[in-house]
């Protein structure tokens, strides 16, 4: 992953951004009183003057330089456990790459979607999954199979 | 784990991706064009607090378990209040690790989900300063 081509250096707007972070309020309240958060504002502060906050990343371009191509699905199941792929999920896909054997791709199967690696042995095409519950799908000429895109970036929530 | 380097959120005028609404593996039809749930701006879709949020590229395997990888990008929110269970980014020292928050009746734990590490004990006198909360987790294949 060169992270580093893709980054402008900007470094100023940030640093005003986080210099005023502090929550406002409609009015002053007198009837009790409030802690406000000094310290963590000067925290902020010190992290973003670090020398190391010198570039920006806009994730439109990381996720999706080549937005044309790219379309986003939501994960279901659990067939991709063991490749870091779990329910929830969101796969950022492109459908221009060419699917190579040992790529992540999503295939539509006589109609129905499946994200699964995607294997050549002995010039057989097969779906594999990263779960041992589930059997290696070879591709034969009485599937309906179409590779729809080959999975680039995994999000998930924390 | 270690933060290898820090990104501020660029918001560029963008392109709208499109969202499909089917699931994969769910037994749901090929997407077509009436499929799309919705199309979206990435960074508004990511970002919920642009003013407040910021990139950490991590390095290590400590928190492999929870599914954060060598190399993976981390959306940190400094907004959000980190609660039991999440990962923050914390400053130890002079360098930014990434660790588990714990608040239990025992105190407050920052922790490694190995096992071999020691959950590091918040107690007076010991210096370090939570930055943020990470919400998302970006992993590149």
């Amino acid at each position: 992953m060169d992270l580093n081509s893709k980054l402008l250096v900007l470094p100023l707007r940030l640093f005003i951004q986080y210099k005023m972070k502090t929550k406002k309020l409609p009015y002053v309240k007198t009837s009790y009183n409030f802690v406000a958060p000094i310290v963590e504002a000067k925290v902020r502060r010190r992290i973003l003057q670090n020398s190391r906050v010198n570039k920006l990343l806009d994730l439109n371009a990381f996720l999706a330089d080549d937005a044309e191509n790219i379309f986003l699905v939501r994960v279901s199941g659990d067939s991709m456990v063991d490749a870091n792929i779990y329910e929830g999920d969101i796969l950022v896909v492109n459908k221009s790459e060419k699917p190579a054997n040992g790529k992540i791709i999503i295939a539509s199967l006589n109609g129905e979607l499946a994200v699964k690696y995607y294997r050549i042995i002995n010039k057989g095409a097969y779906l594999v999954s990263a779960n041992k519950k589930y059997l290696p799908i070879k591709i034969s000429e009485f599937f309906q199979f179409e590779i729809q895109g080959v999975v680039k970036h995994i999000i998930r929530n924390l | 784990m270690k933060v290898i380097n820090i990104f501020g959120l660029s918001e560029q005028a963008s392109p709208q991706i499109p969202l499909f609404a089917m699931s994969v593996a769910a037994g749901s039809p090929v997407p077509a064009e009436n499929d799309i749930e919705s199309t979206i701006d990435l960074n508004e879709f990511l970002v919920k607090h642009p003013a407040s949020t910021f990139f950490a590229h991590v390095m290590g395997d400590n928190l492999n378990d929870t599914g954060i990888l060598d190399g993976d990008i981390l959306i940190i929110d400094t907004s959000i209040e980190p609660r039991n269970g999440k990962i923050v980014l914390v400053k130890l020292g002079d360098a930014l690790s990434v660790k588990i928050f714990r608040d239990n009746e025992n105190g407050i734990y920052l922790q490694t989900d190995n096992e071999s590490f020691i959950p590091l004990k918040i107690s007076d006198g010991f210096e370090f300063e939570i930055i943020g909360t990470a919400i998302k987790v970006i992993h590149s294949i």
